[in-house]
């Protein structure tokens, strides 16, 4: 049995009085000298009967001074159901700790740390703890299992040594994908124990909120906040801005932005080329505003541009040039290429609209078999020809983009993806548009800027149902507004094929006649090591995409980084290129990163994060520091059951007895004086 | 003489025993009671009256009573007192044997015949108190024996100061010490030092005490009993009746605690008789009632005793002053001082 108000008890020793009495009336309280004693009446004298009543009496008003105290206190019973259990509550905290770059400021990490052993300590023996660290993903440092298999006079130690091999990295802050994650997950556990996350972070301005709009929070989790500070430095940020990969030139000077934070006291900073004699140039800034500055470029490959004297983890950026390269785009399909209504001839269009210095188009039907290895893209309009030869072409790294004109091509399709996919016709009432985009993915990525990220303009008439198999490995890009998809991903050796579930005919759709469709080829043909080099600009930590044929990252200080199916995370700044077939990484981190300003905590609580509160600087969440969730919890149930109610009735239920009981006797013996 | 000072003094009316008792039916600060005695109660028209506490303070008996006796006869011119009475009432014949001294010298030079003169003597009324110390006395703070040994002493020392022979009789369980009845210098320093005795002894001997009381006084007198009157009204009935039968005049002080009137007791109490060793667990609060008519319906028959024997009782709550009950007492003693003397012929005078 537990209670809800325990302090109530304490009232328990008010049955000293009743006892006290009692014991008072068996004994003569005073001694009096007295002069017309003839003239009292002895007390009766106590017998069996009357002790019997004086005891039964006692207990009664012991009994109901008990249980009145006890209903005060709230009793109520352990409920396994509900995770409370005698008193007590299994409770989970989960503590995040932020190790995004801005967490490298000077002596923030340390805090955070330290936080995070005291949030820790504070979790009860019985319950569960885990350790997560998070800037763009979340990574599980100590998991709950863990936690149990320590004994508890080990888990200190533990705790501390898993903190000792946490280091901040140089990700962003993305405090909703990690509240997200402990939500999801929490959601999953159906009935599970109250939980109560302790959020570590600096809670700077450049931290993702967005994503906890809308989320559906479980009642048994609360939030806590721990917010570290630093002290206020003179900051400068720097971030590139990468170039145009169309219209970049070697010697084109390097674009950077440079922000001085409001501490920063000057109105000049110098900007060198780190490993360059005599690059250092100083240009002007005004604190609060961003500035565009131009550094001359020094001809390499790769560059570090750094505020001179600043050690700020913002206050540097890597620089790369544009790798240039000819690729070749192999057109095949049934039809006349001169068809002014046909696919082929807008395929030929949209694929020479990549530029002469860029690509060279060739049919596919004339290409010598020796140049297979050559091609990059193999763009194909239905019904073509030498699926096997293609297929092998994708196998060693080149991509086939497939535009289905009918249900027809459903074995070639097959043949070329290896797995069994069926086509269909799709009855359209009227025109259907592109719904969802992976927007992540590589092919969409020269349609991030929001003027070019609307693809609700293009118009289909007419498109096929891709049905794909149980086990298939493809992935869909879009999907038409229906939910059909729209362009699907097979994956195929080193290689990939990208199905387009429409005709590239004016009469099936109005994609071929968009300005999306040359971009997305470039994007193809660069997808697949062809064209242009591979040029990506990223932050630390995304999940890039790479051509297939690329099997490690090779960085400019020698280190290198494994590629697994076209797929790598680079987690640190600078500049990669891709082995053997060329292309640039560069890696920066994040603009919002940069934005160090702390955020209140009303922003967090404006997403609907519950019970989020903010613990004192110099506190810790301990476990007698609150624990909300244990709390109501316990209250849900003690008022679910209402244990008191009974215990008040029998409370009335005792004193009338002993009202009636005491009345008797006090007549009774009344009667005998 | 006497009888018109203290009217005058006192304003009190001068009212003879009725048939049914000697009873005081209302004295300034005395209450009379239904057997015909009085309570002394609060303030009255005399005061201001010096409280018991600051009275009790005075440790020597004698000037607590010379307080009370100067407070008493503030503004009375006393007189010589009588002595020898010298008023002639009439002449007889002269018989062999009576003192020349009274012969009417003159009348036996006119007539020739041998008389004397004969004169009415005022006599001398002599006043007993008997006092009792036995231990239910020790009861209160002030005790009721201190109490009533103030009372006792200053009646004692007003009588004196009138001239009227005072004697002491203390008891206990029997007759103790004696004071005679007397007048005399010497006499008060007597008083003083058998009042002094603490309260002792197990029970109360009023019967015996008033037996002694009949004994000493060979002439009819005031016989003052100063005790608590708890002991049963039948055992002393017998020896008041031969006092009054003996022509003495018997006033009774019954000196009470207020814890025994009231009974202000609660819980289980031990009571231990101050008498007797013997005690009685009581549940206080319950047997009040009880007690409180017992108490009732004995000091009823003490009063129908004293009223039967036109004896007044004068109740004295110790923590009241003490100035009321003596004024009352006082009344009471001049209303029952005789009126005329017993008729001596002390001869005639020249």
């Amino acid at each position: 049995m537990g209670f809800l108000a325990p302090w109530f008890l304490v009232g328990l020793l008010a049955v000293a009085g009743p006892i006290a009495a009692h014991l008072r009336r068996l004994s003569v309280q005073r001694r009096v000298a007295f002069s017309a004693v003839e003239f009292l009446s002895p007390r009766p004298p106590q017998t069996a009967r009357s002790r019997w009543e004086d005891v039964a009496l006692l207990v009664a008003r012991i009994a109901a001074l008990a249980l009145f105290c006890l209903a005060f206190a709230r009793p109520y019973l352990p409920d396994a159901v509900s995770g409370v259990s005698g008193g007590s509550v299994v409770r989970r905290r989960v503590v995040l700790l932020d190790t995004s770059a801005s967490m490298r400021r000077e002596g923030l990490f340390g805090q955070a740390v330290e936080k995070a052993a005291g949030a820790a300590g504070g979790v009860g023996p019985a319950d569960e703890l885990e350790l997560r660290t998070f800037d763009r993903t979340v990574r599980t440092v100590l998991d709950a299992e863990q936690w149990r298999q320590t004994p508890v006079g080990g888990r200190e130690a533990l705790v501390r040594s898993v903190l000792a091999g946490v280091q901040p990295g140089w990700g962003q802050t993305r405090i909703d994908m990690a509240l997200r994650e402990v939500v999801e997950e929490q959601a999953g556990r159906g009935a599970a124990s109250p939980t109560d996350v302790v959020l570590i972070s600096d809670f700077q301005q450049g931290a993702s909120l967005a994503g906890l709009q809308g989320l559906e929070w479980p009642a048994h989790v609360r939030v806590q906040a721990v917010p570290v500070s630093a002290p206020a430095g003179a900051r400068v940020a720097l971030q590139w801005q990468p170039p145009d990969p169309e219209n970049s030139a070697p010697e084109a000077p390097y674009k950077l932005h440079l922000q001085a934070g409001p501490e920063f006291r000057g109105e000049r900073v110098r900007l060198r080329v780190e490993g360059v004699a005599n690059s250092e140039i100083t240009v002007p800034v005004v604190v609060g505003k961003p500035r565009l500055v131009t550094v001359p470029s020094v001809g390499n490959a790769a560059a570090r541009i750094s505020v001179a004297g600043s050690e700020d983890f913002a206050g540097f950026a890597w620089v790369s040039r544009v790798p240039q390269r000819r690729a070749l785009v192999a057109i095949g399909g049934a039809g006349d290429p001169g068809d002014r209504g046909g696919a082929l001839y807008f395929a030929g269009n949209a694929a020479r609209a990549l530029g002469d210095a860029r690509v060279d188009v060739v049919p596919a039907a004339t290409l010598p078999l020796e140049r297979d290895a050559q091609v990059a893209l193999w763009l194909l309009c239905g019904g073509w020809e030498g699926t096997e030869r293609i297929r092998a072409s994708v196998q060693a790294g080149a991509t086939a983009l497939v535009a289905l004109e009918s249900e027809r091509d459903a074995a070639a399709l097959s043949l070329l993806t290896g797995e069994a996919v069926g086509l269909g016709e799709k009855a359209l009432e009227g025109f259907t548009v592109l719904g969802a985009i992976e927007r992540q993915h590589a092919l969409f990525a020269p349609f991030n800027s929001p003027q070019f990220s609307d693809f609700t303009g293009i118009r289909f008439w007419k498109s096929r149902r891709v049905e794909l198999a149980s086990a298939s490995q493809a992935r869909v890009l879009a999907r038409f507004d229906g939910g059909d998809p729209a362009l699907v991903e097979f994956p195929v050796g080193a290689g990939r094929v990208l199905v387009w579930a429409s005709g590239w005919k004016p009469a099936d759709g109005q994609w071929v006649l968009s300005s999306r469709c040359v971009p997305f080829l470039a994007a193809c043909v660069e997808l697949a090591g062809g064209g242009r080099s591979p040029f990506v600009v990223a932050v630390p930590g995304e999940i890039l995409s790479v051509p297939g044929s690329v099997t490690e990252m090779r960085a400019v200080d020698g280190r290198t980084l494994p590629v697994s199916a076209g797929r790598v995370v680079i987690d640190q700044p600078g500049v990669y290129q891709m082995e053997p077939t060329g292309g640039v990484v560069v890696v920066n981190v994040a603009r919002e990163e940069g934005r160090v300003e702390p955020v209140s905590m009303e922003a967090l609580a404006a997403m609907g994060v519950p019970g989020v509160s903010v613990a004192p600087d110099a506190e810790v969440p301990s476990e007698a520091g609150g624990r909300p969730q244990e709390i109501l919890a316990v209250r849900e149930l003690e008022a679910k059951q209402g244990g008191w109610r009974f215990v008040l009735g029998a409370v009335l239920a005792l004193l009338m007895v002993e009202t009636l009981w005491a009345a008797r006797v006090t007549r009774l013996k009344g009667a005998t004086v | 003489m006497s009888e018109g000072w203290i009217q005058r003094v006192f304003g009190w009316g001068r009212r003879r025993a009725s048939a049914a008792g000697a009873s005081v039916d209302s004295v300034d600060g005395v209450e009379p009671t239904a057997g015909g005695g009085a309570v002394v109660g609060g303030v009255g028209g005399v005061g201001p009256w010096m409280d018991v506490p600051a009275l009790m303070a005075i440790h020597s008996l004698e000037l607590r009573v010379r307080r009370l006796v100067e407070g008493l006869s503030r503004g009375i011119h006393r007189s010589v007192r009588r002595g020898y009475s010298t008023e002639f009432t009439e002449y007889r014949p002269y018989t062999p044997g009576d003192d020349l001294r009274h012969m009417d010298w003159r009348r036996l030079a006119r007539t020739d015949r041998p008389y004397v003169r004969q004169y009415e003597e005022e006599s001398e009324w002599g006043c007993l108190v008997v006092m009792d110390l036995s231990a239910s006395m020790a009861l209160g703070t002030p005790s009721k024996a201190d109490y009533g040994r103030t009372l006792a002493g200053t009646l004692g020392m007003f009588l004196h100061n009138q001239g009227d022979p005072v004697g002491l009789l203390r008891f206990s369980v029997d007759p103790g010490d004696v004071v005679p009845v007397r007048h005399g210098p010497r006499q008060l320093a007597r008083w003083w030092s058998l009042l002094a005795a603490e309260p002792a002894g197990r029970g109360t001997g009023l019967a015996k005490a008033m037996d002694g009381a009949l004994r000493l006084l060979k002439r009819p007198g005031l016989v003052v009993v100063v005790s608590d009157l708890l002991t049963g009204p039948a055992s002393w009935a017998e020896p008041l009746r031969l006092l009054r039968a003996a022509r003495h005049e018997v006033v009774f002080f019954e000196v009470l605690d207020a814890q025994e009137l009231e009974f202000p007791f609660g819980g289980d109490t031990r009571f231990e008789n101050l008498e007797e060793p013997r005690a009685m667990d009581v549940d206080a609060g319950r047997a009040r009632e009880a007690y409180l008519q017992r108490l009732a319906e004995h000091r009823t028959a003490v009063r129908a005793q004293c009223a039967r024997e036109s004896a007044p009782l004068l109740c004295a709550r110790t923590d009241k002053p003490l100035e009321p009950v003596l004024r009352a007492a006082l009344g009471e003693i001049e209303r029952l001082r005789p009126l005329s003397g017993t008729r001596h012929n002390l001869g005639s005078r020249g």
